[in-house]
């Protein structure tokens, strides 16, 4: 469970201070599909680095499931982001200089709790689920932008974590690839009960989605149940 | 993050950035390399200078009085300490020293002759000789050769001399013989006597030769600058051949005590003996032949002028070159004895030796200082062009310190290649010198094989002086890296 209770975030300050996000209160639930959807500059972005802990300066109280945000140490959150978040960026940020497979352990790197015996093992079957069986050697540059982002999934997916975040998920990739890739979030949720936040542009994705947040300046401007279209529709 | 994962990641960054930073550490190969040649350098040059050429851990305390040959002033008279075993046994306790050896010069003329077997002519020359104990030279490749026959009676036990039977008490006698005529060309008949020993004709006994050493610096200068030079001249002393200590060892030449060319002997009649050469020791003259001592206290007792029985210097060896100067400091004040100026000369020669190094070292860490500021600049150019990178990582789960850890690192194993390679590049720099030094450069007295002299700290204080900067250099890199706001960095903001 995820609770938002007004939470603020603006940058700069004086007269060139501007209020990305004013007192959201917001709540997700776990396991579920929340799309964030709202035109450019809405604080979409904001909104979801705030609940990935990649950004502290803001006000106002989140609580992620039993862990209050705001009064987590740079350490505590960076455990947090490496354990319970997974990231999917719309540009992938993969590194090229590994090949897929170590693509998908960068998160093990920074993993406090003990390594798992299995971890190569565990590289592989995650690509195998993303539909990436047999390319663990390759280098992301062999890969298509489809692909790319299906290795970055899978990447999120390798500390199991309980929240998946994406901006803007499909903004690189053409409309069928898109889909494909949402198509694989939804199973994941289904499958793995994992809560997944996709911030989107698009309505047909948004139209999947089991809640749809709508953002305009800063504001929540609806909150609203969704039933999810099937991914053959778009 | 643990440190094997830190230095995986640290190897994949390394290998993806190679070209940069193999350009940014240039400047630290080179003034790595910089230092190893000239700390090689100067510790080489040090020590052919203080250990061959000045012996600097061996002293010679003479009388404060002024030492002119024949002229000797008595050092009484101006107050200074007498030469004899009491001032031996005081600075035998003085800290740092490790050995004091007394030496007396003979006080008349002597020449010497020989040299036919090694030249294929005989030389003649005004010998100069001194005397020490013979218990003090233990660097003879055997040194029971060097001992006074004459200093005591020798007992049968352990087999008689040459030259020497088992007479009455068990003692070995001479044996007594007929001296060999010589013929018009002064070349004499065969020796009747056995083994090494030879018939002297004053005495009409079968005598053993005088052990007698030399200094090998005297070999030296002879090689490094006599065979030189006369290679170059007419005549017999053309062929004059590069002479070795191996070659040397077991030299016979005949010495006549009591007359040379400038003069003869206040008193006694001139006497002819034989030598032996039987080996080089740094304990020796430089110029001439050491013997027993007990010889020389003989032989001043036979034809010197009067004389109190002080010796004319003593050799003073320290334990180490650093207890030269409180040891120097010992003789010349507390006991107001004066040195040679072999000493004085060594102090200077090594102050300058060292104020070369220092300030060649000092260029070499300006070098490096500069390359640090070069890392530095790399470090900060990489780290804007992994922004995005560094911000993946933190999103992944790194921590602030585990950023600044992975950029450091990165600095070490930079500063450690860079390190390795300087040093590598400087010994191969240094192996070239000395290849165009020993190719190039004539032979000159004490010239040695290598200019350069390795110590193992040097390697580590390059090393770890690479490392040291290069960290330096990547301090504000790492600061900077590790407190990039993550959100922003991930955005291109
Ligand atoms: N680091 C920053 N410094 C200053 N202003 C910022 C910063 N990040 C965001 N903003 C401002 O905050 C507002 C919200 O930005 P945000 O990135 O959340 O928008 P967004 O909804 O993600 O837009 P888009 O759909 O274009 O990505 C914008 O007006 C933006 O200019
Ligand atoms: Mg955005």
């Amino acid at each position: 469970m995820i609770v938002f209770d007004r939470v603020s975030r603006s940058y700069g300050r004086g007269k060139g201070q501007h209020v990305a996000l004013k007192e959201l209160s917001l709540t997700l639930e776990p396991g579920k599909f929340t799309a964030v959807v709202g035109t450019s500059g809405s604080g979409k972005t904001t909104l979801l680095n705030i609940l990935g802990g990649l950004d502290r300066e803001w006000t106002g109280s989140l609580r992620f499931w039993d862990q209050p945000m705001e009064s987590l140490s740079d350490a505590a959150l960076s455990a947090l982001r490496n354990t319970q978040i997974g990231f999917v960026f719309q540009h992938f940020y993969l590194l090229d200089h590994l090949t897929c497979a170590e693509n998908v352990q960068l998160p093990s790197y920074f993993d406090r709790r003990p390594p798992r015996p299995d971890q190569a093992a565990r590289a592989e079957e995650l690509l195998r689920k993303v539909g990436l069986g047999g390319r663990a050697g390759d280098r992301p540059t062999q890969l298509s932008g489809g692909q790319r982002q299906r290795v970055a999934i899978a990447r999120a997916l390798f500390n199991q974590p309980r929240l998946i975040l994406c901006d803007e998920p499909t903004g690189s990739l053409d409309r069928r690839t898109g889909l494909q890739i949402i198509d694989l979030f939804q199973r994941l949720v289904e499958q793995d009960g994992l809560t997944l936040v996709v911030v989107t542009h698009e309505e047909h994705i948004s139209r999947m989605a089991h809640r749809i947040v709508r953002l305009e300046d800063g504001e929540l401007r609806s909150n609203e149940v969704n039933t999810p279209a099937a991914a053959e529709e778009g | 993050m643990t440190l094997g994962k830190l230095l995986r990641l640290v190897g994949q960054n390394l290998r993806r950035n190679a070209r940069n930073f193999a350009f940014s550490s240039v400047g630290i190969v080179v003034g790595i390399a910089t230092f190893i040649f000239f700390v090689g350098l100067g510790e080489g040059v040090r020590t052919v200078v203080m250990d061959k050429i000045f012996v600097y851990n061996q002293l010679e305390a003479i009388p404060r009085s002024y030492d002119v040959g024949a002229f000797r002033a008595e050092g009484g008279l101006f107050g200074g300490t007498r030469l004899n075993d009491a001032t031996v046994e005081e600075l035998r306790g003085v800290p740092g020293v490790r050995g004091v050896y007394p030496k007396l010069r003979l006080t008349f003329p002597a020449r010497a002759s020989g040299g036919k077997e090694l030249m294929g002519k005989n030389f003649y020359t005004e010998l100069i000789a001194d005397g020490i104990p013979e218990r003090v030279v233990t660097d003879l490749p055997d040194p029971s050769r060097f001992r006074d026959w004459e200093g005591g009676e020798v007992t049968c036990d352990a087999g008689c001399p040459d030259g020497s039977v088992c007479g009455e008490g068990a003692r070995c006698v001479k044996q007594t013989c007929t001296p060999p005529q010589r013929d018009r060309d002064g070349a004499a008949a065969a020796d009747p006597c056995p083994g090494k020993s030879y018939c002297a004709a004053d005495t009409r006994q079968c005598e053993l030769p005088i052990p007698v050493i030399a200094n090998p610096r005297l070999l030296e200068i002879y090689n490094g600058s006599v065979h030189t030079a006369m290679k170059g001249s007419k005549g017999a002393l053309a062929q004059v051949p590069r002479l070795s200590t191996t070659a040397l060892e077991g030299l016979h030449f005949n010495v006549t005590f009591g007359k040379s060319f400038i003069g003869s002997a206040a008193r006694g009649e001139p006497i002819e003996r034989r030598c032996e050469l039987v080996g080089f020791s740094d304990k020796a003259i430089t110029l001439g032949v050491t013997m027993p001592i007990g010889y020389v206290q003989r032989f001043n007792g036979t034809f010197g002028s009067e004389e109190r029985g002080d010796y004319h210097s003593l050799l003073i060896e320290t334990s180490n070159n650093e207890a030269v100067v409180p040891v120097a400091a010992y003789v010349t004040d507390r006991l107001n004895l004066a040195l040679d100026d072999k000493y004085e000369n060594a102090q200077k020669a090594g102050l300058i030796i060292t104020i070369i190094t220092a300030i060649f070292s000092l260029i070499s860490i300006v070098i490096v200082t500069i390359a640090a500021i070069n890392i530095t600049h790399t470090f900060l150019m990489v780290i804007a062009e992994r922004r995005r990178e560094i911000g993946l990582l933190r999103a992944l789960g790194a921590t602030r310190p585990n950023i600044s850890a992975m950029i450091l690192c990165e600095a070490v194993v930079v500063g450690a290649l860079g390190g390795a390679l300087g040093c590598g590049l400087g010994l191969g720099v240094a192996a070239g010198a000395d290849a165009a030094f020993a190719r190039f450069v004539q032979d000159f007295p004490f010239k040695p094989d290598t200019l350069f002299a390795w110590n193992p700290a040097f390697f580590a204080v390059a090393v770890g002086g690479a490392v040291f900067f290069c960290l330096l250099g990547a301090l504000l890199p790492a600061a900077r890296a590790a407190n990039m706001d993550p959100a922003a960095a991930l955005t291109g903001r």
